[in-house]
């Protein structure tokens, strides 16, 4: 099994599936990330079942244009000490992710047959999002169970 | 009796020429095996070097040495341009990658940083490719910065080149993540010669055309006119049509319309 880490995050990857780390805020979508106000962003991870382009953004654009049916991606991004406490991320340990989460509309860029899903949590005294993207509104239900195993192999330090 | 003699002298001495041809020749011979790295040495029999010296041929500067054994392949783990972790998936993701070991300071490299910059290239069995450097403790952060091209994958990682056991700098390995297996690899000095070698490898397994078909240029050539345009040449390369073919613009009499 491949496993990556940094900043304190270390992921057993399902086989792939691939990942990339990035500092929030160094891509071309970043302005809408902060736009939240909740605090400034840390790290941010992608992991995607297909290839993932050099330089897709924080939220995937880049990368959202170019999925296919089966593909998936899951952006997991910290967000500052300002946030812990908040009612936002009052949801402690990392969630699993249902059928029922993703809606077409629930995307940062709308594009057909996709949708989406976004959940705050806090795990470690550390406040993050985990946002996916599916490739297929209509797959949810087969590859929900994927996803939950990819989150299963995320440890939070 | 005389003409005895005479005959003797001439027999003996046409004896004597067949015999100094024969040990030129054997010491010619002799000659070419110790220069591919062959010794024959007697003295070397008995210390038992000539079984290895025979299994283990020298070859000139600059050729990597014979593989022992295969190597399996695995996804790389390293960092990208700006030292962030990074993971390349290359098993189980049913699709060809293409892996090219390249190096900032080596000149014949030189080529494959552009020609992997162009988007317009056609990458082998339409895989997707992936530029693996050596760690920042053995590359120029700044020459690689100035070498990656923008819509490739560029990772540094020596694990990655100790993992698939690269001998020498440039590199290509074709990895097949349907099959989980190496189906083509070595070294090449220009983009032509990966070409042929990696088609070759292919045809050999009878990939090329399949795979053409899935080809996954669409993640490397992912965005813009110029990249969908690179796409649709690739594709129809792929299928024999090269720019200025007939084909391309033969009608359908019955509708008047361009043939599909």
């Amino acid at each position: 099994m491949t496993s990556i880490a940094q900043s304190g995050i270390s992921i057993d990857l399902v086989p792939g599936w691939e990942a990339r780390f990035q500092r929030s805020g160094a891509s071309p979508d970043a302005v809408s990330a902060q736009s939240l106000e909740v605090g400034d962003q840390y790290s941010v991870v992608h992991l995607s079942n297909f290839s993932l382009p050099p330089d897709s953004g924080d939220y995937g654009s880049g990368a959202v244009e170019i999925m296919r049916t089966p593909d998936v991606l899951v952006v997991l991004t910290e967000f500052g000490p300002a946030s812990v406490g908040t009612p936002m991320f009052a949801s402690q340990g990392l969630p699993r992710i249902a059928p029922a989460d993703f809606d077409p509309n629930r995307l940062q860029r709308v594009l057909a047959g996709q949708a989406g899903a976004q959940k705050f949590f806090t795990v470690s005294g550390r406040a993050f999002g985990i946002y996916v993207v599916l490739g297929s509104y209509n797959r949810r239900f087969r590859t929900t169970a994927m996803i939950n195993e990819l989150i299963r192999g995320i440890v939070i330090n | 009796m005389v003409a005895v003699v005479v005959a003797l002298v001439f027999i003996v001495g046409i004896l004597a020429l067949l015999v100094a041809g024969l040990l030129r020749s054997h010491a010619e011979i002799l000659r070419a095996l110790h220069d591919l790295g062959i010794n024959l040495d007697s003295s070397d029999l008995t210390s038992g070097t000539q079984s290895q010296s025979v299994s283990q041929p020298r070859l000139r500067p600059g050729i990597p040495s014979p593989r022992v054994g295969e190597v399996e392949p695995t996804d790389i783990i390293g960092v990208d341009l700006s030292n962030e972790a990074l993971s390349v998936a290359i098993v189980g993701t049913g699709r060809l990658t293409l892996l090219a070991f390249l190096s900032s300071s080596c000149l014949t490299c030189r080529g494959f940083w552009k020609d992997l910059d162009n988007d317009f290239v056609a990458i082998p069995g339409g895989a997707r490719p992936v530029i693996v450097a050596k760690g920042f403790e053995a590359e120029s952060e700044s020459a690689l910065r100035d070498l990656a091209p923008r819509n490739v994958t560029t990772i540094m990682s020596s694990a990655g080149w100790s993992d698939y056991e690269v001998p020498v700098a440039p590199y290509f390995v074709l990895v097949d993540g349907g099959t989980d297996t190496i189906i083509g690899e070595g070294a090449a000095a220009t983009w032509a010669q990966l070409e042929n070698l990696m088609s070759q490898s292919m045809a050999d397994l009878g990939l090329a055309f399949d795979r053409e078909k899935q080809s996954s240029s669409k993640r490397t050539f992912g965005r813009g006119g110029a990249d969908r345009a690179a796409r649709v040449d690739q594709e129809l390369r792929a299928a024999g049509l090269k720019p200025g073919d007939d084909r391309l613009y033969q009608v359908d009499q019955s509708s008047g319309e361009l043939d599909q």
